[in-house]
């Protein structure tokens, strides 16, 4: 009898706290940690900070997190969605892609893919020849083409602008390929980027669309997730984001030979993944730090980017473990 | 630990069932080399990047989807520059390097830019310096296609990138003795392991290879700002071959493409695409 009381008051006790958690609001829930990749060339990893010129005292002690949307598009949506660029395709059977989890709609002259949770988004104009053009338009011609399909198919949110336009080039081999690349234009590349509360959104939120010959539409690739707000997270203090920086947590572009940096300037941006909605839900806020070094007896700048949530709310990611495997030919060579 | 190194090899044969929904139904031989732990094993400063984690994903994506049986993944102390420069990448027809790399004035031996490792062609051994001829594959040591690599895929910072210099074009079409394609950077860019799958995903259904590398970095490749040593910030990603194979995919021919000889230079191409710009 008396462990049936216990019993009671233990469970009465662990209901109370779960339901306390869930009134208190969704701050308790553990973000997953955000990954941001290392780049492929040597950076500094053994410099000292120096932070005194930095002045922090305008940020935050909380930033909302915003949770992204999972769309769920049915076939039927999905056919809607892709008989906007080709009537044919309401009626169509697309492929369905499991490892890309999205429908694929294609015919001889247009490619339409449609990711099923994201509602990410590829369009393809087949016609288009993989040849030099002729007559290329200017960037901002290219912005308008642009603006127009983008508009025209919905798919320019108000939180996207321009951010800048690049050449896509095919150079024969004769040719230098970088200092004679501009000659060789096929297509230009618009880049959208987004804001959110004012602030940038790094990684990979982005609407890229090519555009060719006579403003002709060669591609469209709608890349980022729609957010939805979710709740606001304590930050970690900006102290022990820039030890973050210096122990390789983060990422930067300190060439390898700096030993002391000076961080002048810290701001918040938002960081979005590619990873699937099943393992990074969310899109959080980074620390982006800015500063100088000497760099072959000159002062140049830099950037560097840490995760902003603190520390206490975020779960830890898996290590990746190789497989043990040996290889007979290499052992005793 | 142990159900870590098994899940490898579950994903690998279950993958043959449930990524199937691509058209490619091809056989190539593959192969990968890949490094993660650089700091980690062999305290290099470079940093631990996820080389390994790539090609182990381009691999599971390459049997997944219908491309190859299971091949030949080195990661870590058992990926050596020798797999580059000695026979096992040009014994295959489908080879991929992720990790570091170096430009071509990086090193300073006139060799070009480098795949680089922290081992020194052994499992136990370890550079103690970066510019160790054995830590670096570099353009003048590798020539490939002529015993049987079709198509290459560099997935590290500066492979395919000239600096401007028509001599550094040369040394890159130099590497093409019977390969198809080139697939690399000209720039910085960042190591995301899961880039690897959509690349392979994208070849098995049916893109060509350069589309599906360009693909693959429009997709995974992140903007983020950068500073007074590369002003633009960009991800270029660039694919070298001979002008008639640009359109390679799953079942294009496994024969041998064109080897360079120093004077058809112009039956050549470099295809070049601005993935990202500084934000």
């Amino acid at each position: 009898m008396k462990k049936l009381i216990i019993s009671a008051t233990a469970l009465g006790v662990l209901a109370f706290a779960g339901y306390s958690l869930s009134v208190e609001g969704k701050s308790e829930e553990k973000l997953p940690e955000l990954f941001i990749p290392g780049m492929g060339q040597s950076v500094a990893n053994d410099f000292k900070l120096s932070l005194e010129s930095m002045d922090s005292s305008e940020l935050p002690e909380k930033q909302q997190v915003y949770k992204f949307k999972k769309f769920n598009i049915t076939l039927e949506d999905a056919r809607k969605k892709a008989a906007q660029f080709d009537p044919s395709f309401e009626k169509a059977a697309p492929k369905q892609n499991a490892q890309l989890n999205s429908y694929s709609f294609e015919n001889e002259t247009v490619l339409v893919e449609i990711e099923k949770d994201t509602g990410k988004m590829y369009y393809q104009d087949k016609t288009y020849p993989s040849e030099v053009a002729k007559n290329i338009p200017s960037d901002e011609e290219a912005v308008a083409s642009a603006e127009e399909f983008l508009e025209k198919f919905g798919w320019l949110p108000e939180t996207f602008e321009p951010a800048g336009v690049t050449a896509n080039t095919i150079v024969p081999g004769d040719v230098n390929s970088e200092t004679e690349a501009g000659d060789y234009v096929s297509t230009k590349t618009v880049h959208f980027y987004q804001k959110i509360d004012q602030l940038p959104v790094l990684g990979v939120s982005r609407i890229m669309v090519e555009v060719g010959d006579n403003g002709q539409i060669v591609s469209a690739r709608k890349y980022h997730k729609e957010v939805g707000a979710f709740t606001s997270y304590g930050l970690k203090s900006v102290r022990e984001a820039a030890q973050d920086l210096q122990t390789s947590k983060g990422v930067h572009n300190i060439s390898e030979d700096a030993k002391n940096v000076v961080l002048d300037k810290v701001e918040l941006a938002y960081y979005e993944d590619p990873a699937s909605l099943d393992q990074q839900t969310y899109l959080q806020p980074v620390y982006v730090f800015e500063g100088t070094y000497y760099y072959e007896g000159k002062k140049v700048s830099f950037s560097g980017v840490v995760p902003a949530v603190s520390s206490g709310s975020i779960k830890a990611m898996d290590a990746d473990v190789p497989p043990a495997v040996s290889y007979k030919e290499k052992e005793g060579k | 630990m142990k159900k870590k190194i098994v899940i490898p090899a579950l994903l690998a044969v279950s993958m043959g069932s449930s990524w199937a929904t691509g058209v490619a139904d091809a056989k190539w031989t593959h192969g990968y080399s890949g490094q993660s732990a650089y700091q980690r094993t062999g305290s290099c400063a470079y940093g631990d990047r996820a080389g390994g984690e790539y090609v182990q994903a381009l691999h599971d994506g390459m049997v997944g989807n219908n491309l190859a049986d299971t091949g030949t993944v080195y990661r870590d102390n058992q990926s050596w520059s020798s797999d580059l420069t000695g026979s096992f990448a040009d014994s295959k027809q489908f080879f991929a390097f992720a990790g570091h790399g170096l430009d071509a004035n990086a090193i300073g031996n006139g060799k070009g830019a480098a795949s680089h490792f922290y081992t020194l062609n052994s499992s136990t051994q370890f550079h103690s310096s970066h510019s160790d001829d054995a830590a670096n594959a570099q353009w003048d040591e590798i020539r490939w296609g002529s015993n049987g690599l079709r198509w290459a895929t560099m997935y590290q910072c500066n492979f395919l990138r000239n600096l401007g210099s028509t001599a550094n074009d040369t040394k890159i079409l130099n590497m093409f003795k019977g390969m198809r394609l080139m697939m690399g950077f000209a720039s910085i860019m960042y190591l995301d392991s899961r880039e690897g799958g959509r690349y392979a995903a994208r070849i098995g259904a049916g893109w060509t290879l350069k589309d599906s590398f360009f693909d693959a970095a429009a997709y995974y490749q992140p903007a983020l700002k950068y500073g007074e040593t590369n002003p633009t910030g960009k991800v270029i990603a660039r694919v070298v071959g001979p002008t008639s194979l640009g359109g390679d995919k799953w079942d294009s021919s496994t024969g041998a493409g064109l080897s360079f000889n120093g004077s058809n230079a112009s039956s050549f191409t470099t295809w070049t695409k601005e993935i990202t710009i500084n934000p």
